[in-house]
């Protein structure tokens, strides 16, 4: 029984498995949001949680993985994030509910109240302080720094892993060029980010908790935040191993395990699997296939959407904020178009040009 | 803080929050505090104080301190005494230090007016010069400046009288109180000894309140123990040592000492003491100041490995194999929540490891350090030996030549079957060869399928015929690359019975041996069958008829070197007659001993097949076409026909060889440049632990033994269990894993048992990378010659032959002290009846003893004592040559002569006759005196019977010669000659020096190792000598020379750092008694005197030649330059005329003084011993050394002299 249930998580945790679950399960929340805020849920949850943490606990792979000195602060994320999701999901419910209604929200009416400097914000900022001081003082006390040896570049520790907090970043690199993964992306989610201000006008949803005001924002939110960022940073902590493979939570890191891993671009496809015909040299017509769904996709998408279904986006925000809008949300599609190519078809590259260092 | 009631959180609640973060801060902050002070190391650290306080107690209270104590109280009562003495005259007294005290007033006073003046005059004499010079006004001021230096010189005055003043009351006074003084004085004199143990209990328990609260405050709060704490971190700083981080070097740091506190201080032995407060157990080696490792420059890490910058026990990566040592492990994890630390890449070595280390300063200096190092260096010796190196290389590695015999003329030794046969499992046929076995191992089982013919498309081909169609291809390769060359015929014929003992004689068997398949115990005691000793640096000779050709065989008797350059084969020099005997006696196998071979030993080619074969050449030629290939194995290229099963051997062959690289060891025609095929192990040791290649091994181990995750992981963190599986069962990662043939594990099995395995494991681990040797280490050129000779030593197995080092025997003696002395065991009585082998083993005592016992059955007789024969000066047993008879029960312990096995070999042929061997009954007998031809021919041709002849006498004749002291007999020059280009010395002698194939500097390494031990050995020897001619005990001695006991012993067992520090004191000492010292060797040049015109001006050449003509009758025995003299042949001793240029003067001297002291046992009488000396009609008025000296005189002017 135990066993099996072992192998049942093994089995589930392979990347595939776990981004559309953890896909499914974000979408089922927004869904079934006024079901699963109700409290017995999250303390069913709890339970459930607590019983399969005491279940694995035993086991030899997945005790040392859970009890690595540097991924406690995971476990604490992982347990925070679900936490404060569901209670912002919990208030935007109640609150949704009162809007419907005609009521003011839960912050509307306690802020209707006069909230002083001292003690309201200080006192508490300052209790805040204290508890945090005396934390850290006892976490390092009890949990020993996790050292690893000394520092070597000849000879870099297997697997070779990024802080924690970007190993969201780590991971897009098992799918994109380096280039893109560490220098593009990164810049377009800092560009993005102080975009937003710019594109979101949208009023609602300030200074109270609510998902009908907001429906689009949050769930983009969801999936960009809690899906694709620290679902990944769960993913790189706890099942990526030795040579980046992948590995269950009750699994041995194996250093010896092997993936197939035979991954053609998307020229290959094209010229030799549809066409029959060997890849032409020219690397411009080569890549042609892919040059031509890039510029469809980055060119026309936009003003196709624009036409159609984000008509009414368009007609609020106008050229410019809608462009800037669309391109970020797009090089943001570009991840999981990516993905699922690989997974399914072992697409390489949409476009690979090594002649020119220009890989996408 | 009182609720308004409008605030948003209610203050109150808030408070209750404030309170209790802050006890919770309060808490985890004193945990902090307490959690710091707790902190094992300061722990340990207060344990030690608390050992060294009761240490410090227990020595106060010894019968000596109690002792010291009291005298001290009575001291005290003396000065009591002198103080109420005092106390009568206190009125004086007071009066006195009144006037001292008004005294030094006025002395004050008058100091500070002179030095008032002397500035005053300094100012003035400025200004006056100044102006003189600008004002140009030569005498400005000079009355102003003389009436000043007046004043001056009278206030200097002043001061003198009032300090002259002074002194005299102050002797006053101090001749009142000096009863006083010297009472005190005598108090602090009596405790002298115990005070620097009061001091130290003073420190760690002090009386004083105030310092009771100091240290408390420093050592005992927690939180303020940062303040000038005793207890702290102690650490050593290694500049020398670096830490390789790759591309940085980083000074290491050891802090180790911190909770070892008294690693590096005598007297903290374990069971005394509990860890980590224990001394090191070889503080004369490591650590304490006077050894050659002191800590402050080696500190911990650079030989036990670890983190030396950490302080918790886990983290320092102490090791213990949780599998392995399951106890301790346990011990560990309960104490100190040990766990296998992962992430260090040094980690620590297990004790038994510990040698590894020395290698890596001691890379050029292994032969030196055998004895404190004996594990690692018998892995260095056993990775030359099977010739490891040969296919992994070791950068620094002395050794390179091929280890296996040249196969470029193979086919001229043997036949293709017998080397079939041999290259499938050389063991069968020669049990104890070094030769690995390739093939039939355990990734190609014979049932099992390892590969399918035709690509895959074909019939299933089993492991078994793939190795056997890979053996008969090598065989043949190898075949077709040794054309036969044309041996000519023997010379003349040979007679077995006459080889039989040239073979016996001539050395043959120093290196070789004949010992049965099974190993059983010989029927015989010749120690020909018995291979535990030297005799196995050749092969095994058994069953060896067999295999060679006799026209070979002849060839290569005769010229070993001629047909494998690089041969460790001496040539022995002999004659085409006496060749052509040995041949005849192996091929004719009188004895029976070369025609047996072992049951079922059938040398015939391995059976092969074409399709196998077309199947390897279709895996080994990767890089020549499928198309191209199928034409050859079709025949269709006339180039390749390999449809012919003999160009295809051939073509497989040659691939099998570059496959398991034969030509690393063996020389093969056109692999002369190839480099060796197998991984290199430099740095091996530094290899991390991830990158061995575990395959499917651990698992499997797992779950064979039922082993748990941990202790699976725990076994593949050890790189040794990785290489001990390696060596035990080379092709055992094969195991489950699916591999094409090509992929195979390659690596041949040894059979190397678990001792041999261990010491090659610790050889390995040793090899790392961090650089020290230049930092640290370099060996003098001294140390480097005396490495070369001791390996040459080793190699060309002088020890076979030679005594080095004589034996010895530790005994309990009349009085119950236990002696050790250099000594030999000797024969038993009644030897003849019984039948037996007479001579008991010396090689423990329990062989001893059982040899013994076992032999007092047999004769019937119950044994009690035996003889041993002194060899060495033993000042507290007796001189050498003297016989010591112990009782069976108080032998403690006896160890073998280094080297000498021939010497019994050839003894007891002289002495016990011949043997010979009946096959019907397969046991040997002696025929001791029934035969003509079991008696030995002499150098006169006559054959003799010596079993009535003294032992110790036929040995010192007839076997070779022992080489104890041999650096101060020989000139160096003459030992280098002689070792180059070796000649019959003792012309009665059978036993023949052989000439070596030295590779180069070896020979020159031989003659300087000697002479440089003679340098070592000399002050032990001295020392020795010395206090047997003053007839002193070692307490007596130290008493009269003011040296301690202790290191007199020392210094007698040739301890280096007593020597260095206390030698030079006994020299002094021996000087001012007048004792004759005999001189030490100078191994750089000869001390030549007696040739030079100066001396030979008072030298009495001539009186020398006439006393040693007509009075000891020199010439009696000895070979008179080249004319043999009358005696029969046992009485021969070497030719005079060489004298002078082989041997020492100051060696011949002492041994025409005494030649027993040197060689007991030895021919040579004591000419002049006699009191008063005798010859007196020849040299009037001579002493003894008067006499010797004349002797020696002409000796080294033998060729100057003429005969009469």
């Amino acid at each position: 029984m135990g066993q099996a249930i072992r192998d049942l998580v093994d089995a589930m945790a392979n990347p595939v498995i776990y981004f559309l679950g953890s896909t499914v399960a974000i979408i089922a929340f927004v869904m079934f949001r006024r079901l699963l805020t109700k409290p017995i849920v999250l303390i069913g949850f709890t339970v459930f949680s607590v019983a399969f943490l005491a279940f694995a606990w035993n086991d030899p792979n997945f005790n040392k993985i859970i009890t690595k000195g540097d991924n406690i602060p995971i476990i604490i994320l992982l347990a925070s994030v679900v936490g404060f999701t569901w209670l912002g999901m919990r208030r935007a419910v109640i609150n949704d509910d009162r809007i419907a209604r005609g009521e003011p929200t839960l912050e509307g009416e306690v802020s209707k109240q006069k909230v002083f400097t001292w003690p309201d914000l200080v006192y508490t900022e300052f209790i805040c302080l204290i508890l945090f001081t005396a934390l850290l003082v006892t976490w390092s006390i009890i949990v020993e720094a996790p050292l690893e040896e000394p520092a070597a570049s000849a000879r870099t520790p297997n697997p070779s892993k990024a802080p924690w907090y970007f190993l969201g970043l780590q991971e897009l690199l098992v799918y994109f060029d380096p280039w893109l993964a560490g220098v593009l992306l990164p810049s377009f989610i800092v560009i993005g980010l102080m975009a937003i201000p710019y594109c979101d006008t949208n009023p609602k949803g300030n200074g109270y908790y609510t998902f009908n005001d907001r429906p689009f924002a949050i769930s983009f939110f969801y999936a960009g935040f809690v899906l694709f960022w620290v679902s990944f940073v769960i993913l790189g902590t706890f099942l990526r191993g030795p040579n980046w493979s992948f590995f269950g939570p009750f699994e041995y890191w194996d250093l010896h395990k092997l993936e197939p891993m035979v991954n053609i671009d998307l020229s290959t496809f094209f010229w030799v699997k549809a066409l029959g015909v060997p890849r032409p040299d020219n690397p411009l017509i080569r890549e042609a296939p892919g040059l031509i769904f890039l510029g469809g996709f980055f060119v026309l998408g936009p003003l196709i959407l624009a036409k159609t279904v984000c008509k009414k986006i368009f007609e609020q925000m106008g050229m410019v904020r809608y462009q800037v809008m669309m391109h970020m949300l797009l090089w943001f599609a570009l991840i999981p178009l990516k993905m699922f190519g690989r997974w399914l078809f072992d697409l390489k590259y949409l476009v690979g040009m090594p002649e020119y260092f220009f890989n996408i | 803080m009182a609720d308004r009631g409008d605030t948003h959180y209610t203050v109150s609640g808030l408070n209750k929050w404030f309170l209790f973060s802050s006890a919770f801060l309060l808490v985890s902050t004193v945990w902090m505090v307490i959690d710091d002070y707790e902190a094992p190391w300061k722990n340990h650290q207060r344990d030690f104080q608390a050992l060294e306080l009761s240490r410090a107690e227990a020595d106060l209270s010894t019968e000596s301190a109690l002792a010291l104590v009291a005298d001290e109280d009575a001291r005290k009562q003396d000065l009591a005494n002198a103080q109420a003495e005092l106390e009568k005259n206190s009125g004086k007294l007071e009066e006195l230090e009144d006037e001292i005290f008004n005294l030094k007033g006025k002395l004050f006073t008058a100091l500070e007016a002179a030095k008032a003046s002397k500035q005053q005059y300094n100012w003035e004499k400025y200004i006056a010069e100044e102006h003189r010079i600008h004002e140009n006004d030569p005498t400005y001021g000079a009355v102003e400046l003389d009436a000043l230096e007046q004043e001056m010189i009278d206030l200097a005055g002043e001061q003198q009288e009032a300090e002259i003043a002074l002194a005299a009351k102050e002797a006053e006074l101090m001749a009142m109180t000096s009863v006083v003084t010297e009472a005190e004085k005598a108090v602090k004199a009596a405790v002298k000894d115990i005070e620097l143990i009061r001091l130290k209990k003073q420190k760690l328990a002090p009386e004083n309140i105030g310092e009771q609260i100091a240290k408390i405050v420093r050592d005992d709060i927690p939180g303020l123990d940062f303040i000038g704490p005793n207890i702290k971190v102690q650490k050593v700083v290694l500049d020398n040592l670096t830490f390789d981080l790759n591309f940085t070097k980083k000074t290491r740091i050891d802090m180790c000492m911190t909770c070892h506190q008294a690693i590096d201080r005598e007297g903290y032995e374990p069971g005394e003491v509990e860890e980590p407060h224990t001394s090191h157990p070889r503080l004369d080696l490591f650590l304490s100041a006077t050894s050659p490792h002191p800590l402050t420059e080696v500190g911990c890490t650079i030989c036990h490995r670890g983190s030396g910058e950490a302080l918790d026990f886990g983290r320092i990566d102490h090791n213990v194999s949780y599998l392995f040592e399951p106890e301790k492990a346990e011990r560990w994890i309960e104490e100190y929540h040990w766990h296998k630390k992962h992430y260090w890449d040094y980690p620590q070595l297990t004790t038994d490891k510990i040698e590894a280390s020395c290698i890596q300063c001691h890379k050029d200096t292994m032969e030196v350090i055998a004895e404190d190092a004996p594990e690692v260096t018998e892995g260095y010796r056993l990775f030359e030996r099977y010739g490891c190196y040969a296919c992994h290389k070791v950068e620094w590695f002395p050794t390179k030549r091929r280890p296996g015999p040249n196969l470029k003329n193979i086919l001229a030794k043997t036949t293709p079957d017998w080397m079939s046969a041999w290259i499938s499992e050389p063991k069968e046929f020669r049990p104890t060869t070094w030769m690995p076995q390739f093939f039939h191992l355990e990734n190609w089982e014979d049932d099992a399928v390892v590969a399918k013919s035709n690509y895959g498309a074909g019939r299933d081909i089993k492991g078994g015929e793939w190795n056997d169609s890979a053996v008969a291809a090598l065989t043949t390769f190898l075949s077709s690359r040794a054309p036969i060359e044309d041996y000519p015929a023997i010379p003349v014929d040979g007679d077995a019975q006459n080889g039989r003992e040239q073979f016996r004689l001539r050395g043959c068997l120093a290196c070789h041996n004949m010992e049965g398949y099974e190993g059983e115990a010989p029927a015989t005691h010749d120690l020909a069958f018995d291979s535990d000793r030297y005799n196995q640096n050749g092969p095994n000779l058994r069953g060896v008829a067999t295999k060679i050709n006799p026209e070979w065989l002849f060839a290569w008797i005769k010229d070993p070197k001629a047909l494998w350059s690089e041969t460790r084969m001496p040539d022995l020099r002999l004659s085409d007659q006496e060749a052509a005997d040995i041949t005849a006696y192996i091929m004719e196998d009188p004895d029976g001993v070369f025609t047996d071979v072992p049951d079922g030993w059938d040398p015939t080619i391995s059976p092969y097949d074409m399709d196998v074969l077309a199947e390897q050449a279709r895996s080994y030629y990767t890089r020549t076409s499928r198309v191209e290939l199928e034409k050859r194995l079709k025949g269709e290229d006339p180039m390749y026909r390999w449809d012919d099963p003999e160009t295809l051997l051939v073509a497989v062959g040659e691939k099998m060889v570059q496959q398991y690289g034969c030509f690393s060891c063996h020389e093969i025609a056109g692999y002369e440049d190839a480099n060796p095929i197998g991984t290199e192990l430099t740095t091996w040791g530094s290899k991390t632990v991830d990158k061995l290649d575990w395959a499917l091994l651990a698992n499997l181990k797992a779950e064979e033994e039922g082993w748990s995750q941990y202790q699976r992981e725990e076994y593949k963190s050890y790189r040794e269990h990785w290489l001990r599986q390696k060596l035990h069962e080379p092709r055992s990662f094969d195991r489950e894993k699916v591999k094409s043939p090509t992929e195979r594990l390659k690596m041949p099995y040894f059979a190397f048992d678990d001792d041999e395995v261990e010491a090659l494991v610790t050889f390995a681990v040793g090899l790392v990378n961090d650089e020290v040797q230049q930092a640290k280490m370099v060996p003098t050129h001294a140390q480097k010659q005396m490495d070369t000779g001791l390996r040459a030593i080793r190699q060309q197995n002088c020890v076979a032959c030679h005594v080095i080092e004589p034996g010895t025997l530790t005994y309990r003696d009349d009085d119950g002290i236990v002696q050790t002395i250099e000594a030999e065991v000797m024969s038993l009585d009644d030897f003849k009846d019984a039948g037996v082998h007479p001579i008991p083993p010396q090689t423990s005592r329990d062989d001893l003893v059982a040899f013994v016992e076992d032999y007092g059955v047999k004769i019937d007789e119950e044994i009690e004592d035996i003889g041993f024969r002194i060899l060495g000066t033993s000042p507290d047993v007796g001189p050498p040559g003297d016989t010591v008879f112990v009782y069976l029960d108080d032998i403690i312990d006896v160890t073998p002569a280094w080297g000498g096995d021939f010497v019994r070999m050839a003894t007891n042929y002289y002495y016990f006759g011949v043997e010979q061997y009946d096959a019907e009954a397969d046991e040997y007998t002696s025929h001791w005196g029934s035969d003509e031809w079991a008696m030995v021919a002499d150098a006169d041709g006559e054959r003799r019977d010596y079993s009535d002849e003294f032992y110790p006498k036929v040995r010192w004749t007839f076997a070779p010669p022992v080489l104890w002291g041999e650096g101060a007999k020989l000139q160096k020059d003459w030992f280098y000659s002689f070792l180059e280009g070796p000649f019959q010395l003792r012309e009665q002698m059978q036993v023949r020096m052989p000439s070596f194939n030295y590779p180069e500097g070896h020979a020159g390494a031989i003659a300087d190792y000697f002479a440089n031990q003679a340098v070592l050995d000399w002050p032990g020897e001295f020392a020795r000598r010395f206090r047997a001619s003053q007839e002193m005990s070692l307490d007596e001695l130290a008493e009269a020379s003011e040296i301690p006991a202790e290191i007199l012993a020392k210094i007698e067992a040739d301890n280096r750092a007593n020597i260095e520090a206390r030698f030079s004191d006994l020299l002094a000492y021996a000087a001012s008694v007048d004792y004759q010292a005999f001189p030490a060797v100078n191994p750089e040049h000869e001390r030549l005197v007696r040739q030079s015109p100066s001396y030979l001006e008072n030298a009495h050449v001539g009186v020398g030649s006439d006393l040693a003509r007509t009075g000891p009758k020199c010439f009696t025995c000895h070979i008179d330059n080249g004319q043999l003299p009358e005696a029969e042949p046992i009485s021969w001793a070497p030719d005079l005329a060489f004298t002078q240029s082989r041997l020492r003067e100051d060696w011949v001297v002492e041994w025409l003084r005494n030649p027993a002291l040197l060689y007991p046992g030895t021919s040579m009488p004591g000419n002049f011993l006699s009191e008063p000396a005798q010859y007196q009609e020849l040299f009037p008025d001579s002493t003894n050394d008067d006499q010797i000296n004349a002797i020696t005189d002409w000796l080294f002017n033998y060729d100057q002299v003429p005969k009469n």
